[in-house]
């Protein structure tokens, strides 16, 4: 095992050289830096030229400038590392260190959200192969699939910025909006539902008055300008999660599974009052973490005391309902804080941005307030997280659903089937379990694309992390920065390949990693 | 590739006129617009650093926030005109024979950088370090022009400035008047005042202070600079030079920075800083070196937003994200989507970028290339043949087409040493002769062919003769005007290899290989020497080989004779008559700018020189 770590490590390398020979090459022979010069009329043009040539080392060929960024990384031997400055004289390393974080927390949820999303309707098409729903989600994965992202990026900030903060100047929603709107959430819930004709159209009706009834409550009542979810919303929430995490662990039949779901989803309610003393004015991230705290260990204590045997399964129940429900709470203290957000001189009643990290003119202390500066970040991740999870979400769509028919088909399915399992069961411990594991190997590799960045994404919505540097450095002849961003990137890819490999040795029992 | 590019033209297309749409139909309120006293403005590309003159941060983004904390004698303005800061101080020829020519720069009183310290004429001293190539070299700071960086590695060496000054400047008794001596009288002499810097901050960095210093100290910091200036004391410059040249470049701004980097004497001071992200600069309560600020709602803050995306930024501009959009390269499409905005002025004007079509007559002077095109050497049939294709040279067409639905009153360029709607540009363009281009395109195609037949009697647009290449950048503006003129050049019977390049072009213009070429030529000054590297037959632009003493005489008096107005109008006139006679080539059109900005916000007028948004930041209100 170790000696196959180790033989793999060594290719690594081999790799990675041959790779960063090839793109440094590749990159000094595309384009011609002196031809910012082209249009000059600057009195001192000649002398400008040189000192490029001069900074640059052009009159060095490419095949050999590489070592000499080369003997800088490989310096790290000795201690000695360093990856060079950029053509604005900034640290490489400074630039990474900036622009890493900036793309993490970009892509991170909604790399998630696409990762839970899509496993999950893929897997439910599947289970539902064929059905009206299959092919609604198939048409609809393939669509988003072939959308390309800065179209979507310009539709969503047309939308949901620049009409929806028109919207807010004065909150009414027409009631033939209402109709149309909520007949398209019914027929969207009723395609999730499937089952006969008459009670397809029995949700279409049902979805639609309930979702007309909400907007009508919503617009009459100024909620756009000051949301919450308040009591009622957050029961309603947590019972529902409560009702899926159930069916998902024990199934909705078993008593026990309900008394520790919905158990522990009233007391979560029941929670909500006390809990808004840890969330003052002067809260924290801590603040946060200790609600959680409160309400995972009610959820695990809830699963322990109604059962006796099987307590694990309880458990997980109560912990799942509790952690799950615990956000609607926190989501609900920072809509709280929107009217406050809203009205400060930073936003003047435009609270949607197109694009940037974060509001720029938020004083020190609104910055200070934890609610107010997460409001404004959350606020800023809206729309390029729906464009990143739109984008993405289809491809794990698609694969889940493929993975999960194939394992369906298997024999085991058959033998658990034929042993009088339930279909619950049969589904979820035989089917889904097994599906995960050609996953995996997706999985570690998105993540380690993660630090790639998102390149047009991070353009369109003006973000500098690591596909801006990167682009960037592609444009601007910039050697030593491209080069880092390279560096990083086949790195964490080859590393990641050799990961999932040996996590599938892990997690699939029937390959085993030899000498 | 292909496909990409036509979804992408597609959805461009499909988003623009979805925009277009929406724009038109949504209304704005603007309910708090009299409380706004932010303005934030666009930067198309990164902020890397705060010092715009060294060599890797001589950006005109980097300038952006230059000129907004830092004033000196002159600026210029919405007219291109350059005007002279009295608030800051004053300069006057103080002699004038052929061997010396001194100019005497005065300081005004009473100014002070934000931290409080006076400004006075040592100040102005670091200039002389940044642009003399004799000084860096006699204060063992390093030969700018050799292999190695110099300690202060500067945009400025090898102009003007350092190939004819003279000694030290000499600061006055009252250190308010700064004295500086040229070998000999230079024309627009105005354009190199020297720019004022903090001494006493570089000084106190230099010797590795943290943040603001009393008033003493300052004052011995200040006098530590002068001395190790006048001594040429290596050892202390090269360690300003290294924070000059390094110390300057940051990638954030936050309450750790350290206070000296941020001195100015701008109406503001920059406060906040990320890297490829956004710069906030708040007002300086001591800025005394220019006009007074607004005296109604004037701005208290501005935000500087990089935002590279040219869909991302209107789109800002519509959500009130930001609140001043420029863009230097628009489309008919930008165009079409910023006037449909309720909340938005749009203002297009003429910028500093021009672009023209050259003929090569022989190899540039200075390279080992020759030349034998059919439009080589000034011959009556070479003459023939370049009157003939620019002639046939669609410019209108151009125009029309490609910059009308940005500026619907643009005319071709007629002449390249003024731009329209000046009154010497009427002057020159009334008596140089350009006139036969204007003449309805079908009678000179006419004309043009004849004149081809004259050399090839076969010639016709199925069968074009006349053979040469056309060189232009492979962008899509460029290639549309090559495809028009193309079309055209074969009316009259030439025969056109249109070579549309990228990454070699730069290297390739200067070289014998093409007979035709279109760029572009941007202007960062407006001066008596404009066009003069054009048009010398040993100018440094000039890539075709032109050469023709009566214009290289012409040519050299506006580089260095000090001459009135009239007398320049007079000589660019004559230069623009050989350049007719000779059929050279002709100036296209201006590249037009388009700025558009909050309805609320009064008074932004950007300047064409630099494209230069910010430069009346004082008269800015809501």
């Amino acid at each position: 095992m170790l000696q196959y770590v180790f033989r793999r490590l060594g290719m690594m390398f081999v790799v990675v050289f041959g790779a960063s020979f090839l793109a440094y090459n590749l990159q000094a022979y595309s384009s011609n830096p002196l031809s910012v010069f082209t249009e000059s009329t600057e009195q001192n043009k000649n002398f400008l030229i040189a000192k490029m040539i001069r900074d640059l080392q052009l009159d060095v060929p490419p095949p050999i400038r590489y070592f000499s960024w080369l003997r800088g990384i490989v310096g790290g031997l000795w201690g000695d590392f360093d990856m060079g400055l950029s053509r604005n004289d900034i640290p490489v390393i400074e630039l990474l260190g900036q622009a890493i974080p900036v793309t993490v927390k970009l892509v991170i949820t909604a790399t998630f959200l696409a990762i839970i999303l899509g496993i999950s309707v893929g897997m439910i098409t599947a289970i539902r192969q064929y059905s009206r729903f299959d092919y609604v989600m198939t048409f609809i994965s393939f669509l988003l699939y072939s959308l390309p992202i800065f179209w979507v990026a310009v539709l969503l900030k047309e939308f949901m910025a620049i009409q929806f903060n028109d919207f807010l100047a004065d909150p009414k929603i027409p009631p033939i909006t209402i109709a149309i709107f909520s007949l398209t959430i019914g027929f969207i819930f009723a395609g999730f539902a499937g089952g006969t004709r008459a009670q397809f159209f029995a949700i279409v009706a049902g979805g639609a008055i309930f979702s007309a009834a909400i907007l009508t409550f919503m617009s009459g009542s100024n909620w756009f300008l000051e949301p919450a979810l308040g009591i009622f919303g957050i029961s309603f929430l947590a019972l529902s999660n409560a009702a899926i995490v159930i069916q998902l662990i024990s199934g909705l039949d078993s008593k026990k599974g309900r008394q520790a779901g919905f158990g522990t989803a009233v007391a979560i309610a029941a929670l909500y009052y006390p809990l808004q003393s840890l969330m003052t004015e002067d809260a924290s991230f801590l603040n946060v973490l200790a609600i959680f705290a409160v309400t995972i260990s009610v959820g695990i204590a809830i699963g322990y005391s109604i059962s006796k045997i099987d307590r694990r399964v309880y458990i997980r129940i109560g912990l799942f309902t509790a952690l799950i429900s615990t956000f609607p709470i926190i989501l609900d203290r920072f809509m709280k804080e929107f009217p406050n957000y809203m009205n400060s001189d930073a936003i003047n009643n435009r609270p949607v941005p197109t694009l940037g990290q974060n509001n720029d003119m938020l004083t020190p202390e609104q910055l200070e307030n934890f609610w107010i500066s997460g409001l404004d970040t959350a606020i800023h991740l809206v729309l390029p997280t729906i464009a990143l999870t739109l984008i993405s979400f289809a491809g794990y769509v698609r694969f889940s659903r493929g993975s999960l028919l194939e394992v369906l088909n298997m024999d085991y399915i058959r033998t658990a089937r034929a042993k009088g399992l339930t279909e619950r069961t049969v589904i979820v411990r035989h089917g889904m379990r097994n599906a995960m594991l050609p996953l995996t190997t997706i999985l570690v590799n998105d993540f380690a694309g993660l630090l790639g960045g998102a390149i047009i994404t991070e353009g369109v919505f003006a973000w500098k992390g690591m596909g801006q540097l990167f682009n960037d450095a592609l444009r601007g002849y910039d050697m030593n920065l491209f080069m880092g961003v390279f560096i990083l990137s086949a790195t964490l890819t080859v590393l990641a390949n050799l990961v999932a490999d040996l996590l599938y040795g892990v997690v699939d029992p029937r390959i085993r990693i030899r000498k | 590739m292909r496909r990409n590019l036509a979804i992408r033209a597609l959805a461009t297309a499909a988003s623009t006129a979805l925009l277009a749409g929406a724009f038109s139909a949504g209304a704005l309120t603007s309910a708090q617009a009299a409380t706004k006293s932010t303005v934030t403005l666009l930067s198309t590309a990164d902020i890397s650093s705060l010092n715009s003159s060294t060599s890797n941060g001589n950006t005109s983004y980097n300038a952006l926030s230059g000129s907004l904390t830092g004033m000196g004698f002159t600026y210029y303005n919405s007219d291109a005109k350059l005007v002279m800061n009295t608030k800051f101080g004053s300069m006057k020829v103080v002699k004038q024979t052929p061997k010396d020519f001194q100019i005497q720069y005065t300081v005004a009183k009473g100014q002070t950088w934000s931290d409080g310290t006076p400004i006075d004429a040592v100040d102005l001293l670091l200039s002389h370090v940044i642009s003399s190539d004799q000084y860096s070299k006699d204060a063992g700071l390093g030969d700018p022009a050799g292999d190695g960086a110099p300690a202060f590695d500067s945009v400025g060496y090898g102009g003007t400035y350092g190939t004819n000054v003279v000694g030290l400047p000499k600061v006055g008794s009252d250190k308010m008047t700064l004295t500086v001596k040229f070998k000999n009288p230079l024309p627009d002499w105005e354009l190199l005042a020297p720019g004022p810097s903090p001494v006493h901050a570089l000084s106190l960095m230099a010797d590795g202070k943290k943040g603001l210093q009393s008033a003493a100290v300052n004052a011995a910091a200040k006098a530590k600079f002068l001395k190790a200036f006048t001594s040429k004391n290596t050892a202390q410059l090269k360690k300003m030079g290294t924070v000059w040249t390094t110390g300057y470049n940051v990638t954030s701004v936050d309450s750790s920075t350290n206070k000296l980097l941020l001195i100015s004497n701008g109406g503001f001071i920059v406060s906040k800083f990320t890297f490829g992200d956004s710069m906030v600069l708040v007002r300086n309560p001591k800025y005394n070196s220019g006009p007074a600020m607004a005296k109604k709602n004037p701005i208290k803050t501005v935000v500087i937003k990089i935002i590279k995306d040219n869909t991302a930024s209107v789109q800002a501009l519509r959500n009130g994200d930001i609140d001043i959009y420029y863009n230097t390269l628009p489309t008919g499409n930008d165009k079409i989507s910023l006037s449909a905005m309720p909340n938005v002025t749009t203002l297009t004007r003429t910028g500093g970028n021009y672009s023209h079509m050259h003929i090569r007559v022989d190899a540039k002077q200075g390279l080992t290339d020759t030349y034998s095109g059919i439009f080589a050497g000034n011959g009556t049939r070479a003459k023939d043949l370049r009157k003939a294709l620019l002639l046939a040279t669609p410019r209108d067409q151009a125009v029309d087409v490609l910059i009308k639905p940005v500026k619907e009153d643009a005319t071709p360029l007629d002449t390249q040493f003024a731009f329209q709607g000046t009154p010497e540009y009427n002057t020159l363009t009334k008596g140089s002769g350009v006139a036969i281009y204007s003449k309805p395109q079908a009678e000179r195609t006419a004309e043009a062919l004849a004149l081809v037949k004259k050399y090839y009697p076969e010639a016709s647009e199925s069968n074009p003769l006349a053979k040469f290449k056309f060189l232009h950048y492979n962008t899509t503006v460029r290639n549309n005007i090559a495809k028009l003129f193309s079309a055209e050049w074969k009316k009259a019977g030439f025969d056109v290899e249109d070579v549309a390049l990228t990454d070699t072009f730069f290297d390739d213009i200067s070289y014998a290989k093409y007979d035709v070429t279109m760029y572009g030529f941007g202007l960062n000054s407006i001066s008596q020497s404009n066009g003069t590297e054009i048009f010398k037959s040993d100018g440094g632009n000039n890539n075709w080989g032109w050469n023709d003493s009566a214009l290289d005489a012409l040519m050299t008096s506006l580089q260095s004779e000090i001459l009135t107005p009239a007398q320049v109008t007079a000589k660019r006139l004559a230069a623009d008559k050989i350049i007719m006679k000779n059929y050279w080539g002709l100036a296209l059109y201006a590249n037009p700018t388009i700025t558009a900005f909050n309805k609320d916000l009064k008074n932004v007028k950007p300047a064409p020189v630099g494209n230069n948004i910010t430069w009346n930041f004082f008269e800015w209100s809501y």
